[in-house]
């Protein structure tokens, strides 16, 4: 009896477990899944998490598997079943933060601001230092002007991603737009430290440059074009601050560079007949010039100086 | 959501990257523009032309020019001159005081013009009925009190403000004087507020005859005019009884008169109004945004048409003078 009684109460425990394998016969993928996931194989955990799949993960596991297979739909360039996932996902679990926050970033990243921010807003209402949200919020806000709020998302942010070189490029870029010089560079230089990257060195110059250091900048500049010497624009920037630092002769020596390549670029013809206009070379000036004003489709407003610069120079031809 | 509508354009998106975050600009337009603004910021200011920004009436609406003012400060704009009429004039008087734009927010706040809002259908009709019009007294005295009084003479950019007279409908042109009395003037709704009674005029708000105070930065002496624009959206509403129909008619004239002023600015920007109505003032923050939003979007075109405008000091070696051996 005493036996029956503890079988009997190993079956009455077990009931749970025994209605949970009678509705879902199947083992529970969840393990196999997240071990793909965490070694980037995402076809796997696709296939493993099928619609069938998804209902035999145990109750406890149901958010991440949803993570899981949403965000394993997008790695794999399926966007449409990636925005199903977390669309569903984010309806059975509205209060999982992570859900919130990768259904944010999808899309984000896609453009749709407008959509992603209420899913970022909700996100850091449950979880204020969220870094994922608080990274797509101070992206957003950057974006649109709201310079104030993002440097704020992002400084939260990088509380917990203070090793990415990205985040602390961005925050450079916010707190340059806010005119705080000194914090942006030491922001920049973060970066740098972490993982040198020619468009963090170009910012770091832009910083310098509006810091009233405009010689450092054109030496910052100097090592972004030995960096990545394929990288004409910032070989066309460095010439055009060495005009506003009366260098000119450089910045010709430097603009030639680009045109000994690309002979019809607009704004190294611009640079050159700035720099001849400079030395009272007008004839020659002219002609580069009329060839900088036909570039309307390429660089429109390129086009529309040199063509306003042409009609002023035509009307003083007398002189 | 539509699934299916919302995945196609999200992989149309994924294919042509938009624009997710700020980032800076080195298209060649983009560092012509930046080199040439560059320039055009180190100009002395006798050596440059003289900015304007005109900011028209919208009630609740025209708060989005404090975005608007604080996305061209971030921008580095170098404002001179400032106009406004109505709601453009608190921020304007605001922002010609040197403080943040942000701060005719809690100006507003202290004038508790927020009762105004509370005004529905049937308590704005017992209003006029009874003939018993708001005082708007409360307005100049918190302007005094943030400005301290301060006068047109000794503000530190040059501001003007518009009513207008209710016997004659002559534009009124506050520019010396009391800065607080003259916006309580301009933004002095006529219907609501009691008519101000100055040398022997009753004036209201000048929104009924400049919605945009063009003219007025001309005359402080802007040669380049940026214009805020906050104009209904009337193609929207759907009135149902006769106060609405009453302010659909406004909101038309409204329209009509900043469409035909503006193309006397040389840049206009035209916050979004989302819905928002004269006196819901629960959306000021969204009306703050709105502002910031539609600046940010158009700074780089209006850099580009102020470079324009000023080539000619900008670049000294048009005039055919060689600058240098």
């Amino acid at each position: 009896m005493r036996r029956l009684a503890a079988l009997l109460c190993v079956l009455a425990a077990a009931q749970p477990a025994r209605a949970w394998w009678f509705v879902h016969p199947q083992p529970d993928p969840f393990r196999k899944a997240e071990a793909a996931y965490k070694s980037g194989r995402y076809a796997e955990v696709i296939q493993d998490l099928s619609p069938d799949s998804l209902q035999a993960v145990s109750p406890r596991r149901q958010e991440r598997a949803y993570e899981y297979l949403a965000e394993s739909d997008a790695r794999a360039g399926r966007l449409t079943e990636a925005l199903g996932i977390y669309q569903l996902a984010v309806k059975l679990f509205p209060k999982d933060v992570r859900l919130l926050a990768g259904f944010g970033e999808l899309l984000h990243q896609a453009g749709l601001n407008e959509q992603a921010k209420p899913l970022f807003d909700e996100a850091l209402a449950l979880d204020p230092e969220n870094p994922q949200a608080n990274l797509g919020m101070a992206e957003i806000d950057a974006a649109l002007g709201f310079y104030q709020r993002g440097r704020t998302h992002y400084f939260k942010a990088l509380n917990t991603m203070g090793n990415n070189p990205s985040v602390w490029a961005e925050y450079a870029e916010i707190l340059w737009r806010l005119k705080d010089y000194p914090t942006a560079e030491e922001a920049a230089q973060e970066s740098l430290s972490i993982s040198s990257a020619t468009q963090t060195e170009v910012l770091l110059a832009f910083i310098q440059r509006s810091g009233g250091r405009l010689q450092e900048a054109i030496a910052t500049l100097g090592r972004a074009c030995a960096q990545s010497p394929e990288r004409t624009d910032i070989v066309l920037a460095r010439a055009l601050w060495m005009t506003e630092a009366s260098e000119w002769k450089d910045a010709l020596s430097v603009d030639k560079t680009v045109l000994a390549r690309y002979p019809e670029n607009p704004l190294a013809l611009w640079i050159r007949a700035s720099v001849l206009l400079h030395a009272g070379l007008r004839r020659e000036a002219r002609a580069d010039l009329k060839a900088a004003a036909q570039a309307q489709e390429e660089s429109p407003f390129v086009a529309e100086v040199a063509a306003k610069m042409l009609s002023g120079l035509g009307s003083s031809s007398a002189r | 959501m539509n699934r299916r509508l919302l995945g196609a354009a999200l992989g149309a998106l994924l294919l042509f990257p938009a624009k997710t975050k700020a980032a800076l600009d080195l298209s060649q337009d983009g560092l012509l523009r930046d080199h040439l603004w560059n320039e055009f910021l180190a100009l002395p200011k006798n050596r440059r032309p003289v900015v304007g920004v005109a900011l028209s009436a919208g009630s609740v609406r025209g708060l989005a020019h404090i975005g608007v003012l604080q996305a061209l400060d971030d921008a580095g704009f170098p404002i001179d001159v400032v106009a406004g009429t109505s709601m453009g004039s608190v921020v304007g008087a605001v922002y010609a005081s040197g403080l943040p734009a942000r701060r005719a927010k809690d100006l507003l706040e202290n004038a508790d013009l927020r009762s105004i809002a509370n005004l529905g259908t049937f308590s704005l009709l017992r209003l006029l009925l009874s003939d018993k019009l708001l005082s708007s007294k409360s307005v100049a005295m918190a302007l005094n009190r943030y400005l301290n009084g301060e006068r047109f003479e000794s503000l530190p950019k040059r501001f003007a403000c518009v009513s207008m007279d209710l016997d004659s409908g002559e534009a009124i042109l506050f520019r010396h004087g009391n800065v607080g009395e003259a916006v309580r003037a301009s933004m002095n709704l006529p219907g609501v507020f009691a008519p101000v009674e100055y040398r022997q005029r009753y004036l209201v708000d000048g929104g009924v005859v400049d919605y945009l105070p063009i003219d007025a930065a001309r005359i402080l002496g802007a040669q380049w005019i940026l214009a805020s624009v906050t104009e209904p959206d009337y193609t929207l509403a759907r009135p149902k009884n006769v106060l609405q129909n009453l302010n659909q008619v406004i909101d038309i004239r409204s329209s009509l008169m900043a469409n035909a002023q503006a193309k006397n600015a040389n840049f206009v920007i035209s916050p979004g109004s989302d819905g928002i109505t004269m006196f819901q003032f629960s959306r000021v923050d969204e009306a703050v945004d709105q502002g910031i939003i539609a600046a940010h979007k158009s700074v780089d075109a209006a850099e580009e048409n102020l470079i324009l405008f000023a080539l000619n000091d900008i670049l000294p070696g048009l005039s055919g003078k060689p600058t240098a051996p």
